[in-house]
């Protein structure tokens, strides 16, 4: 298991450095140029441009502000902003740094409970009214898209009941509407698999077993159908959390939430490439160690999935 | 025989599937006893009916399935109409069930012997300790070998055979007065098969359980049972003791599938198989429903429904030829 562990955290190495070559080739692939941008009004003082583009290391090869790039993170140097004139990349991150993963995670956190639970009636209710209802409210969950949501959610609970805020950061109650925003769709689709897998675990031998020894139906369900669908849910949580992170971007630039994904965005317009590589390298160390611990679960839920066992 | 009040009595069952368009009779007017104690032995091809009516008696029929008409009595209860939660609690109490996949019958996540302690919290109340204990005791019980380590073991840590005692085990738990053994030992190899039908014999012999043994194979019913029933086509069409029916068959069905056996004595060319195949419920044939595979049918068989009538020594058959060829092979030999 230990093993396993070292092993997947070394075979993180090439995945960052990956998603290092593929950012930085990206944005030289991007037209325009941030030193212009820079400059603006000033364009045209030649030597301000010259004097520029030496402090940002841009005058130099690009193989050379590769290694230099590179060589910066691995000592926790993130180079400096293109927008914020030479303020360096770690300080613009550090004070949204937590936001996004934060969001992503208590709707991760509230989606797939609530998924389980609204997929298992579902399918142990099949074909009924109760089954026919959930189905309609998660083909509505996923077909809405999420900034027609916001504005409904927004409309009622904030303009009409004034429960909530409008939008912002900082308090319980601001976080409500962008979470429950990224809720929706991800519950709705937990539901969508999870009602799929516990059909077909109803119709499995050992639940006919189960039922054959005289316990009684909640047993039967609880006990022996949904601890197996766990494993193949448990495998989409990567998935999940991709769309999750991604929906973080949208959510953050409709409320005006200072994380790292309306960051991107911005950064990405304002083609400031070290706040954009230094973001996508974030998110990739998250989404990686996530899906770490996500295969570390497998194990601990299905005693045939032994990792790193060779032996078995 | 008749002495003795029955343990298992099915009468005149018929179970129906409603599917979209139809309701089809799965099952008609089958009948028949088990014994306190005694094996019997329901044979028949794939679709013949054996499972449905053993999941009949076992209340476990699916959601499209009801019993239509007939009466399944049991150690004095009637099982028809019985409340869920009462059926429940007979379940796997006073009757058990083994089945013939025990690489899928058992739950992947859980260790053996908590499925089989299990059973004795549901039933008995029994605390996590006092269940596992006695798990580790039945493991021990059915020749599973280093019981006390095996319990903690995982299904897919053990083989097939292995398995099919922890499925046994489970069943045996409570103690049960019947054990429906639907196709125990058709997933396992020859060898393995004889240890599981001995093991099975040998608890029925300490336990007094009765077993109704549900196999296509006529060699596990040769080696177990007792009395024999016949099911052709969702009908009972024979039903006599082993005796009578290996050594002189009623009903042409039987005798056919006597003859399919395989012989490793008399080597012929070919396998003597039954020609055409079990029909399904969406069409059963007119008259007696084994006409059209029937090597001896003449017209009153495509026409005039057959049924189940006593023979000459508390046997029974649905061709209405039977006596006539009983008869003749009296005279024969």
């Amino acid at each position: 298991m230990l093993r396993y562990g070292v092993g997947r955290l070394l075979g993180l190495i090439p995945v960052l450095l990956a998603a290092v070559i593929l950012t930085f080739l990206a944005n030289q692939a991007v037209p325009g140029d941030p030193i212009t941008g820079l400059l603006s009004d000033q364009s045209g003082d030649a030597a301000l441009e010259a004097r520029l583009r030496a402090a940002y290391g841009l005058d130099r090869p690009l193989w050379q502000q590769f290694v230099d790039y590179i060589l910066g993170v691995l000592q926790g140097d993130f180079g400096l902003s293109f927008r914020f004139a030479q303020m360096p990349v770690i300080d613009i991150i550090g004070e949204g740094l937590l936001i996004s993963p934060v969001l992503a995670l208590s709707a991760l956190a509230i989606a797939f409970p609530l998924g389980m639970l609204l997929g298992t009636i579902a399918a142990i209710r099949q074909n009924s009214w109760v089954d026919t209802s959930i189905i309609l409210v998660l083909v509505a969950g996923i077909s809405v898209p999420n900034f027609a949501l916001a504005s409904f959610l927004v409309y009622i609970f904030a303009f009409q009941l004034d429960w909530v805020p409008v939008a912002g950061w900082g308090s319980f109650s601001q976080a409500v509407i962008p979470i429950t925003l990224l809720v929706v769709p991800t519950s709705a689709y937990i539901a969508r698999l999870n009602r799929t897998y516990m059909l077909e675990v109803l119709r499995t031998d050992y639940i006919r077993t189960a039922r054959a020894k005289g316990l009684r139906e909640k047993i039967v369900i609880w006990r022996h159908a949904v601890r197996n669908t766990l494993v193949p849910l448990l495998t989409t949580v990567g998935i999940i959390l991709g769309g999750l992170l991604s929906g973080t971007f949208v959510v953050e630039t409709i409320f005006n939430i200072p994380g790292l994904g309306s960051l991107a965005i911005q950064a990405i317009f304002a083609r400031d490439y070290p706040v954009t590589m230094a973001i996508v390298l974030l998110f990739t160390v998250f989404y990686a160690g996530i899906n770490l611990i996500v295969d570390l679960l497998y194990s601990a839920i299905d005693p045939r999935i032994r990792l790193g066992d060779r032996t078995a | 025989m008749s002495v003795r009040e029955p343990l298992l009595q099915v009468d005149g069952l018929t179970v129906e599937f409603a599917t979209l368009r139809h309701r089809l009779k799965v099952l008609e007017d089958v009948s028949l006893t088990v014994h306190p104690g005694e094996i019997v032995g329901l044979v028949g091809e794939s679709g013949s009916g054996k499972s449905v009516t053993a999941m009949s008696v076992m209340g476990l029929l699916p959601d499209i399935a009801g019993v239509a008409s007939g009466s399944i009595g049991f150690d004095g209860t009637e099982l028809t109409g019985l409340s869920r939660k009462a059926m429940r609690e007979m379940r796997g109490r006073d009757m058990a069930m083994i089945f013939q996949e025990p690489m899928t019958s058992l739950n992947p996540v859980h260790t053996v012997s908590f499925q089989i302690g299990e059973v004795l919290v549901e039933h008995f109340g029994a605390s996590p300790a006092q269940a596992h204990a006695k798990a580790v005791e039945l493991m021990a019980a059915v020749g599973i070998p280093d019981a006390a380590r095996r319990a903690l073991d995982y299904p897919h840590q053990l083989s097939g055979g292995m398995r099919q005692r922890v499925m046994i085990a489970m069943a045996m738990a409570c103690q049960p007065k019947l054990l429906l053994a639907d196709e125990p030992t058709t997933a396992l190899d020859v060898t393995i098969q004889a240890q599981i039908l001995d093991l099975m014999r040998s608890l029925r012999d300490q336990f007094n359980m009765a077993i109704l043994m549900i196999t296509h194979d006529l060699g596990v019913i040769a080696q177990m049972a007792e009395r024999v029933v016949v099911m052709y086509a969702g009908q009972v069409v024979e039903e006599g003791t082993a005796a009578q029916i290996f050594d002189r068959p009623a009903h042409p069905y039987t005798r056919l599938l006597i003859r399919s056996i395989p012989s490793a004595r008399h080597k012929s060319a070919r396998l003597d198989a039954i020609p055409g195949s079990t029909p399904s419920a969406h069409a059963f044939p007119q008259g007696c429903r084994f006409h059209p595979r029937c090597p001896e049918a003449v017209d009153r068989c495509r026409t005039e429904t057959q049924a189940l009538h006593g023979l000459p020594e508390g046997r029974s058959s649905r061709c209405w030829r039977s006596l006539e060829a009983l008869q003749d092979t009296v005279a024969a030999s």
